[in-house]
């Protein structure tokens, strides 16, 4: 009798234990934040310790902190922000755009109507803008962690066990030991090498050396067409240089859309960037003042040398976990060292997360973002939402490109039924009153359905134009939904909603 | 689900209401007659609460944009309230009072038209709305789930609930909804994100495409939503099996996968019991669980925390653990078969790592078909880092008088402890990734007891 009694309240609890799972993850953490609260000036033990303070990491820290989670970030670049802020994104986009107000100010004021003479590019003031607008960044991120109350270590963290890491410090920084309940790797990516060829950041420069050249050169050669080295191409075309982009590929441009990429060697190649595709690096020797590049077109098997003033390398990043002891942790890495974690971001060690670059997926600053959001929702409410298909893909040249969700031949690929609408910026008011009306809009949608699948875009301002179909896709949206809200004109989101349009019953309004 | 659309129309003529109140703002004539709440306002971002010291107007005064209609008191000072637009002060529903939070209802104001004795008064909707407030975030999910069964709510409920529900399709899906004429478009299969019904599901409910379309669809784009492991290849751990680095000896985290003879794969994980055992040393009499609950709890949160036994695999967990070279295999058994093999309460630690051993006994059945358990408990000595907080356990287990004693008696533990080596066998066709989240859950539970403990 007295043993059934106990049987079913144990039973109960059992079940209890399971229904409650999902619930008692807050509780969990909130008996981890009591368990802190009775040694307040104990060991110090974190929940929280993030591992790089990029994108990433920063955010991740900051969302934990937010949550109530006591966080520590581990950052050793001496400032915080990671590539993305301090030699990428940020630094790059401040370049692209005074190289591109230049080259504006230069070319293209006459038939507007504006004469302007005696116009020059003062390098080292361009440069002092970018830094300055790094710095202020930068440094914000610093204040923002004191907002949330975010601890920051300066230092290289390298795991010691699984619950500990520890942090040699730098600029002065003292050495410390991070005892933590949960961890996320944040250390990102680095500059992926070209074998054979060694990057000298004067002659041979990687994207960090490109942005910080002391002198315009006169001819120089960008090896890779993806975004970073079209990029780079086009603020140094832009301010005199001679570019010729290398790529290995039939077609510039990475993973966008085959229509898109075209229309963008095209407008492109007008600007005054050659483009020698479908061929590769056989060598590269600095020579003197000069680069030698020996490539082969591999089409006709043409070999070709000549001498280029500056050489950039931009084949890509790969993962950066050096030093920090995962294969001493027995962590499971990918063929390309990216850290294989699960759907909430764990490693094959649950309490060590892994989020961005260093992992699978697109190795973009707003993946990371998002990741490390969700990694840290996971750890304090058991929750986390990223959507792998609603990750938008921008290229800061002029005209900008930008695209959501699959491609043409992703949708030709899967065999799926898919229609497209198209919408040449030609067609839209405010592009042309801007004298400003390079590109197209480009929407797929499933056959049937009508369903959203992928939008690209090539054209003014296009990176903030993908928003909205950001938004639509990631709410399923059909295109005759996105083409039944109202846009506002004249503007240039008039030309997706006349996509849609197309894509929806085939017509649009105003081509 | 009756219940659901009353909540449904509750929120709608709330809506409706504050409509009103903006448009009054407008002197929009159309909804004249009806009355507005006066709610106590927030004279500061961190006001929470006020007294009403006095009231500038009596009821049935009307008022100008910019007069003074009460005075509040609060923590800081006393500060006039000034309305924003002309009415009438219609009835004053709370004279004078201290402690007033912020949001609550203090009077009924009417539009400066308004004829009052026409006035139809608002409800105190203060209750129905935090009924709403309350209630919306469980209230979310069933409205998605539950589509199907509400075709058989009767027409007329259905219809209101249009109406509220409408202003939530998309566009294109209100549009068909009214050309097809759609009656109850809840009873259209949903197959858009976070349940959203598309313009597809419509066109396949009237028949314009066909009905296998909009799921097949899904599919594929629920595939995009998760990331591709396809082309990830594992690395080999650059250390051989023999190198394996040494850690500190309570957190032995290699895995170890060695395929058996039989197709079976075996996990092993050291699990120190160090702090279990310490923990349940300081139960007293009056604490109401015995150590077979406590290791039965852990071993019911790691399965179902492991979804070892769960039915449908996710995407995600499908393409991980084909990455790491496992297919899936459908398990029907569900955790709440597991009936854990129960002992009397005994404050006997000694004896452990038996009850966990016979706990395990309870798995599933068709799971233990896949899954096999081995024991062996290792005695070694202890690594001397019992720095438990006290103060962690009393709060844990209700009391902290005695924590003297109990140190005490800590201390008189022998200086060896028993360290438990659990081996998971499974076959080779099981989710693997899932076992290895079993074995590490089963780890962290008994390593951390606290937290299992806790939420009891």
């Amino acid at each position: 009798m007295l043993n059934s009694v106990i049987k079913r309240s144990a039973l109960c609890r059992f079940k209890f234990t399971c229904l409650q799972v999902s619930e008692c993850r807050p509780a969990q953490i909130e008996i981890s934040k009591r368990l802190y609260s009775a040694k307040a000036s104990g060991n110090g033990e974190y929940d929280l310790c993030v591992i790089g303070g990029g994108p990433g990491g920063y955010v991740a820290a900051i969302r934990g902190a937010q949550l109530g989670l006591k966080t520590i970030c581990v950052e050793k670049r001496g400032t915080l922000g990671g590539t993305c802020l301090n030699v990428g994104c940020i630094p790059s986009k401040a370049l692209l755009n005074n190289s591109h107000i230049y080259h504006t100010v230069k070319h293209d004021t006459k038939r507007r109507g504006i004469d302007v003479s005696g116009v020059s590019v003062n390098l080292s003031q361009m440069m002092k803008a970018k830094d300055d607008s790094v710095k202020s960044l930068t440094s914000g991120i610093e204040y923002l962690f004191k907002k949330n109350k975010v601890e920051y270590a300066k230092g290289t963290g390298s795991f010691i066990d699984p619950q500990t890491l520890s942090v040699k410090g730098i600029d002065g920084a003292a050495d410390q030991t991070i005892k933590a309940k949960n961890f996320i790797i944040a250390t990102g990516s680095e500059v992926k090498p070209f074998p054979g060829v060694t990057i000298d950041e004067k002659k041979i420069v990687s994207s960090t050396g490109a942005l910080s050249l002391s002198e315009v050169p006169k001819k120089m050669t960008v090896l890779g067409g993806g975004i970073i080295g079209l990029e780079m191409g086009s603020v140094w075309s832009r301010l005199g240089a001679e570019v010729t982009v290398v790529e290995f590929l039939p077609a510039v441009g990475g993973p966008m859309d085959a229509d898109i990429s075209k229309a963008l060697s095209r407008i492109i190649s007008k600007q005054g960037i050659k483009f020698k595709t479908s061929t590769k690096l056989l060598s590269a020797k600095v020579n003197g003042d000069s680069v030698e590049v020996e490539i082969e077109n591999m089409k006709n098997n043409k070999r070709e040398t000549y001498q280029t003033d500056v050489l950039l390398v931009a084949i890509g990043r790969v993962p950066y976990t050096e030093g920090l002891g995962l294969d001493k942790l027995g962590i499971s890495m990918d063929k390309s060292n990216r850290v294989i974690m699960d759907s909430e971001y764990r490693t094959n060690i649950p309490h060590i997360r892994v989020i961005g670059d260093a992992t699978l997926g697109p190795m973009l600053a707003h993946k990371a973002e998002d990741e490390g959001i969700a990694a840290v929702e996971y750890i304090a409410k058991g929750q986390g939402h990223v959507n792998y298909n609603c990750i938008p893909a921008v290229m800061y040249t002029h005209p900008e490109v930008a695209w959501v969700g699959i491609t043409e031949q992703k949708a030709k690929e899967s065999g799926i039924k898919y229609r497209i609408g198209t919408f040449p910026f030609s067609a839209n008011s405010r592009a042309k009153t801007n004298m400003d009306a390079d590109g197209l809009v480009k929407v797929i949608v499933d056959a049937e359905t009508d369903r959203l699948l992928g939008v690209h875009m090539i054209g003014p301002m296009a990176g903030e134009l993908i928003g909205e179909a950001t938004l639509a896709l990631e709410y399923g949206a059909s295109a005759e939904d996105v083409a039944r809200v109202c846009h506002a004109h004249p503007t240039l989101s008039e030309a997706t909603k006349e996509a849609m349009m197309a894509a929806w019953c085939g017509k649009s309004i105003h081509f | 689900m009756l219940k659901h659309y009353i909540h449904q129309c509750v929120k709608a003529s709330s809506c409706k209401h504050s409509l009103s109140v903006k448009q009054r703002y407008f002197h929009c004539s159309a909804l004249n007659g009806v009355a507005s709440m006066f709610r106590m306002p927030a004279l500061s971002p961190t006001m929470e609460e006020g007294n009403i010291t006095k009231w500038h107007f009596k009821e049935g005064d009307s008022f100008k944009s910019g007069d003074i209609l009460l005075e509040v008191e609060t923590d800081k000072a006393t500060m006039d309230v000034e309305v924003q637009d002309n009415g009438i002060l219609a009835k004053v529903l709370i004279e004078k009072g201290s402690n007033i939070p912020v949001g609550k209802n203090i009077a009924i104001v009417a539009d400066a038209e308004d004829n009052l004795k026409d006035l139809e008064l608002p409800k105190d909707e203060a209750s129905s709305e935090e009924q709403s407030f309350s209630s919306s975030k469980e209230e979310v999910k069933p409205i998605v789930q539950d589509r199907e069964t509400k075709s058989n709510v009767e027409h007329k409920s259905t219809s209101q609930a249009n109406d509220a529900v409408n202003k939530s399709f998309l566009p294109s899906v209100s549009y068909l909804i009214h050309q097809y004429k759609i009656e109850n478009p809840w009873s259209i299969p949903a197959t858009g994100p976070h349940g959203r019904l598309l313009k597809g599901d419509v066109l396949a409910h009237v028949g314009k495409i066909d009905k296998g379309v909009p799921s097949s669809l899904q599919k594929f784009v629920r595939n995009l939503e998760v990331l591709d492991f396809s082309g990830v290849e594992p690395k080999k751990p650059s250390y051989t099996e023999d190198s394996v680095p040494v850690r500190k000896s309570t957190m032995i985290e290699t895995l170890k996968t060695v395929p058996m003879k039989d197709e079976y794969i075996t996990f092993e994980r050291s699990i120190s019991l160090e702090k279990l055992k310490s923990l349940l040393a300081k139960r007293k009499e009056k604490d109401a669980f015995g150590i077979d609950e406590v290791v039965s709890a852990m071993i019911g949160d790691a399965l179902s925390i492991s979804e070892l036994s769960k039915v449908e695999p996710n995407s995600i967990e499908s393409a991980y653990d084909l990455l790491l070279g496992a297919p899936i295999v459908k398990l029907k058994s569900s955790v709440s078969n597991f009936q854990p093999k129960l002992f009397p309460k005994n404050n006997n630690t000694k004896d452990l790592h038996k009850y966990i051993r016979d706990s395990m006994i309870g798995l599933p059945s068709n799971l233990s078909d896949y899954v096999k358990l081995n024991f062996s408990s290792v005695t070694k000595s202890s690594s001397n880092n019992v720095e438990f907080l006290d103060d962690v356990y009393d709060m844990l287990l209700g009391s902290n008088s005695d924590s003297i004693d109990s140190r005490i008696n800590r201390h008189e533990e022998p200086s060896t402890t028993e360290d438990l080596t659990l081996t998971l066998s499974i076959k080779d066709n099981i989710s693997k990734s899932r076992a290895i989240k079993f074995v590490d859950c089963l780890k962290s539970n008994f390593e951390n007891p606290e937290f299992v403990l806790s939420r009891w």
